[in-house]
């Protein structure tokens, strides 16, 4: 297979729109053949095949919105070598071209065009600030590009897998059912392209300006970016950073090996491996585990700490754990990895230690999953001085989201508080607000966040370790999802909602869900938390029947008196 | 850096935009290793979308073609442009290597401010004189040669112009470039004794002192060797089945009720097609949508296909009725 890449744009472009596409699936094409138009600032150029063969996907559609280095086409065929190299010409071409230079005037600088960037740049705007973004990629940061949502469509995916292979359970017969990874590859890739040029478009509606390139601060009211063929320098009032993080490495012997995946590249597996070792049993690991798993991958998880997503409560642990097993995904907890060796026939071995003892899984791809790291190279913020954690991992801020340059903000990953894309989202409001002059501290006791395993878990507020850890007296409340009708009916009754309540206060202060769609269930428990109710409010609200909801509602009883639907 | 640019200065005397454009991608074949050439067109009565532009949502095509007017498609971006022989167009060809955007923008400032005019060139690539655009520029590229080109409104029709780069009625939701609205104005408003030729002569004068070379003014009018390339700008394929993908509606209320069109266009022919009707069965409703898939979308095809549908007599006269009304959108 091989990919042909966007290479070149008209003058210094590095992104442009995509016209007229001249070529189908299927379709046979040769070296030279004319494949596409690109368009970018009234320049046209005609993207040529460097490959013959036959078209096997196409990545893009026509209106979209791609970069330089983009993939454009898949071609079952062979490459030209010659065509690949860019031409003496061209590269003689942008020498001469000098760099034009422009200085801009705006009210608020925005880094990196991730979920916290963008929504602070449309809020920003929406206030009636001048606002420019800064984005070296694409916008819609990590999340939308290589986390979040790319891993959903593929939760989605084998969601529906799984239930057709189980389809006789609820009388219905289905045969020859089977995966086409590529097909699954392609619609996460539309769902992307969807969300990113929804983006784009927003930035345009709210005249907001985006640099392609990267971003350094010169002074606090100075950003130099390089872009297209112009050298910018932005006078600018405000500054938010929001350059995120990127992926995490540990130093394994045989990390950089041919068969070690980041989640990045698992996102644009197209075939399927037979056995597959995750190395991390975090969120990030354990959505992948249940993915590849349902897709019938023999998946093997090997975890540091002693229990796959180690932050959950421990009966949440111990409930997916026995649900991960019972699918057949191996685990190995309270191991380390020492090696990743390649065999001689193009297979790995990973080598571990647990409980002092040397183990050994042969598998042919290796997915490395342990988290992610604050990304800030080149931004400059060593010369500046601005503060770092004391931990140096990521930058400190205040709960304003000022940095200890007060007009210098910074907001999501890059200030490794916590790694989520709402919370960059929120954070970057807090920040928007803070330099229209309104006073708003950011408040981190009810931040929900969603784990895609199958069932789902949801986590609002505080945990019960948590809790305990922090000697708050608490009461709990808890209802299983096997004595709700409507997760009966979904075949999936499985997991519990729990609910921890401040003895003191009688509010309710934490929650965790696990069962069918408990991530869209959190949302009335996030509300309940953020405004302060207590538990007996939530029992003298009427939950619809029948809904998954009334869980919510009978573990809220639960811990007023007794549930009505179960006894222990 | 040494100067061993050689320049070329080649004058269209035809009018006919097909012609011109077709003439301008032969040079480009054709331009040689560290050449230079300006190319000085005009064409009358015409329409130029962008490369990917959607010539139905961006001009009434249907009525400007009817008036006698000719659409064209350019290989360049940008969006949609007026032309008639108060306006000219320049293009420098060249050998990539020796492109310099800034250079040959120096050549168009310099030869209107001969003129009297001060000028300067904005972000979005116009060229402005105060604030109003008077030439709008566009490029495209190859491996090896590269083209910028542009419009100078002299002396145009603005009463056309506004008249015919109207967005039509239809809901058009299109996945090519739109055009981007600008206030234009005629070089000739600003200053009242220029006029074509004079530009003309400014340009190259002040093309040949930028460049510092020297050449006699070719001419051209008609050449076998662009045939094929001319066939191709005056087809319909070109011209309107080069749009990129787009979907368009069409609703009119007839005395017998309402019927709502929603075409799904690809390569100018109809992808997918859905119509909604209060007054019409869903079995003709099912055969008109059967009839107009994969066709051209063009009303003589349209119409073909609409005959071949076998039907009662008043269905007969709805379809004659809608057949009229789409000839009156349809080009």
């Amino acid at each position: 297979m091989i990919e042909i890449k966007l290479e070149q744009l008209s003058g210094e472009s590095k992104s442009g729109n995509i016209g007229k596409i001249n070529v189908k699936i299927g379709d046979e094409i040769k070296t030279g053949d004319i494949l596409l138009q690109v368009e970018s600032q009234k320049g046209n150029v005609s993207v040529k095949s460097n490959a013959s063969g036959i078209v096997e996907k196409i990545v893009i559609d026509e209106g979209d919105r791609i970069n330089i280095g983009d993939v454009l086409f898949e071609i079952d065929g062979v490459q030209n070598e010659e065509c690949t190299k860019k031409t003496g010409g061209f590269n003689y071409f942008n020498t001469l071209m000098k760099p034009q230079k422009k200085e801009i005037e705006v009210d608020i600088t925005i880094i990196g065009a991730g979920p916290g960037g963008y929504v602070a740049a449309i809020y920003a705007a929406k206030q009636g600030k001048k606002v420019v973004v800064i984005e070296k990629e694409h916008v819609g940061g990590t999340c939308l590009n290589h986390g979040c949502i790319p891993t959903k469509a593929l939760v989605r995916s084998s969601e529906i897998y799984r239930n057709i292979k189980k389809a006789d359970s609820f009388g219905i017969f289905a045969e020859n059912i089977s995966v086409d990874m590529k097909k699954v590859i392609n619609r996460k890739d539309k769902i992307k392209n969807q969300l990113k040029s929804g983006i784009e478009y927003l930035f345009e509606k709210h005249e907001i300006e985006k640099l392609d390139g990267n971003g350094k601060i010169v002074d606090e009211n100075t950003v130099f970016v390089k872009a297209n063929r112009t050298e910018t320098t932005i006078n600018t009032k405000d500054i938010i950073i929001a350059t995120g993080s990127e992926t995490s490495t540990v130093p394994i012997k045989g990390i950089d090996s041919k068969n070690v995946l980041t989640s990045k590249e698992a996102l644009n597996m197209t075939s399927l491996p037979k056995k597959l070792v995750i190395v991390g049993g975090g969120v990030i690991g354990m959505e992948f585990a249940f993915i590849y798993e349902s897709f019938g991958v023999e998946v093997f998880v090997v975890e540091y700490a002693d229990e796959i997503l180690a932050s959950l409560d421990e009966d949440v642990c111990d409930e997916i754990t026995e649900i991960a097993k019972e699918n057949g995904i191996k685990l190995y907890t309270g191991s380390k990895v020492e090696a990743i060796d390649e065999t001689e026939n193009g297979e790995s071995i990973v080598s571990f230690i647990k409980d002092g003892e040397s183990k050994y899984i042969s598998c042919d791809k290796v997915l490395v999953a342990v988290g992610r790291q604050p990304y800030f190279e080149g931004l400059g913020i060593e010369e500046l001085g601005i503060e770092m954690h004391q931990n140096k991992k990521g930058i400190q801020i205040n709960e304003k989201m000022q940095t200890n340059i007060p007009n210098i903000y910074a907001i999501g990953d890059v200030t490794n508080i916590l790694q989520l894309a709402h919370v960059a989202s929120h954070q970057g409001m807090v920040a928007v607000d803070n330099i229209l002059g309104k006073v708003k501290n950011i408040d981190y006791s009810a931040v929900p966040s969603a784990i895609f395993t199958e069932p789902e878990i949801a986590v609002v507020g505080i945990t019960e370790k948590i809790a305990r850890e922090k000697g708050v007296e608490i009461e709990i409340g808890k209802f299983p999802m096997s004595a709700n009708g409507k997760a009966l009916t979904l075949g999936d009754a499985k997991g519990f909602v729990k609910i921890i309540k401040n003895k003191s206060t009688g509010k309710i202060i934490g929650s965790t869900i696990i069962g069918p769609h408990a991530t869209d269930l959190l949302s009335s428990v996030t509300l309940c938390i953020n405004n302060g109710l207590t538990t007996e409010q939530i029992t003298e609200t009427i939950f619809a029947h029948p809904t998954t909801s009334e869980s919510i509602h009978e573990a809220a009883l639960n811990v007023e008196g007794g549930a009505i639907h179960f006894a222990e | 850096m040494q100067n061993n640019i050689s320049t070329k200065i080649i004058c269209s005397k035809s009018y006919d935009p097909w012609h011109n454009l077709a003439f301008e991608e032969y040079l480009l074949e054709k331009v040689k290793e560290n050449e230079i050439i300006l190319y000085l067109w005009q064409n009358n009565n015409t329409i130029v979308v962008g490369r990917n532009q959607n010539p139905w949502k961006e001009c009434r095509c249907k009525d400007f073609e009817e008036d006698g007017g000719k659409i064209a498609r350019r290989l360049s971006g940008g969006g949609t442009v007026f032309h008639d022989i108060g306006n000219l167009n320049f293009t420098f060809v060249m050998d990539k290597k020796i492109y310099d955007l800034e250079k040959q923008l120096r050549v168009i400032l310099e030869a209107v401010n001969n003129l009297g005019i001060e000028a300067k060139f904005s972000g979005r690539n116009d060229i402005l004189a105060g604030e109003r655009k008077f030439s709008g520029n566009a490029f495209y590229e190859k491996e090896k040669s590269s083209y910028h080109h542009g419009t100078i409104l002299v002396d145009a029709n603005m009463d056309k112009l506004s008249k015919y780069l109207k967005v039509s009625k239809e809901k058009i939701a299109s996945k090519g470039i739109e055009s981007v609205r600008s206030r234009v104005v005629n070089l000739k408003t600003l200053k009242e004794d220029i006029t074509i030729e004079k530009l003309k002569e400014s340009l190259i004068s002040s093309f040949f002192e930028i460049y510092k070379g020297e050449s006699n003014i070719e001419y051209v009018e008609d050449k076998k060797i662009i045939e094929d390339l001319y066939k191709k700008y005056s087809s319909w394929g070109w011209k309107y089945g080069e749009t990129p993908k787009f979907d368009i509606n069409f609703i009119n209320r007839f005395t017998w009720g309402e019927i709502d069109l929603n075409l799904n266009l690809k390569d100018g022919m109809i992808d997918s097609i859905v119509i909604y009707s209060d007054a019409m069965n869903s079995i003709l409703i099912k055969d008109i949508e059967y009839e107009l898939l994969n066709t051209s979308f063009k009303m003589e095809f349209i119409s073909k296909k609409l005959d071949n549908i076998n039907c009662k007599i008043d269905e007969k006269n709805m379809i004659s009725e809608i057949k009229k009304w789409l000839k009156s959108k349809i080009g």
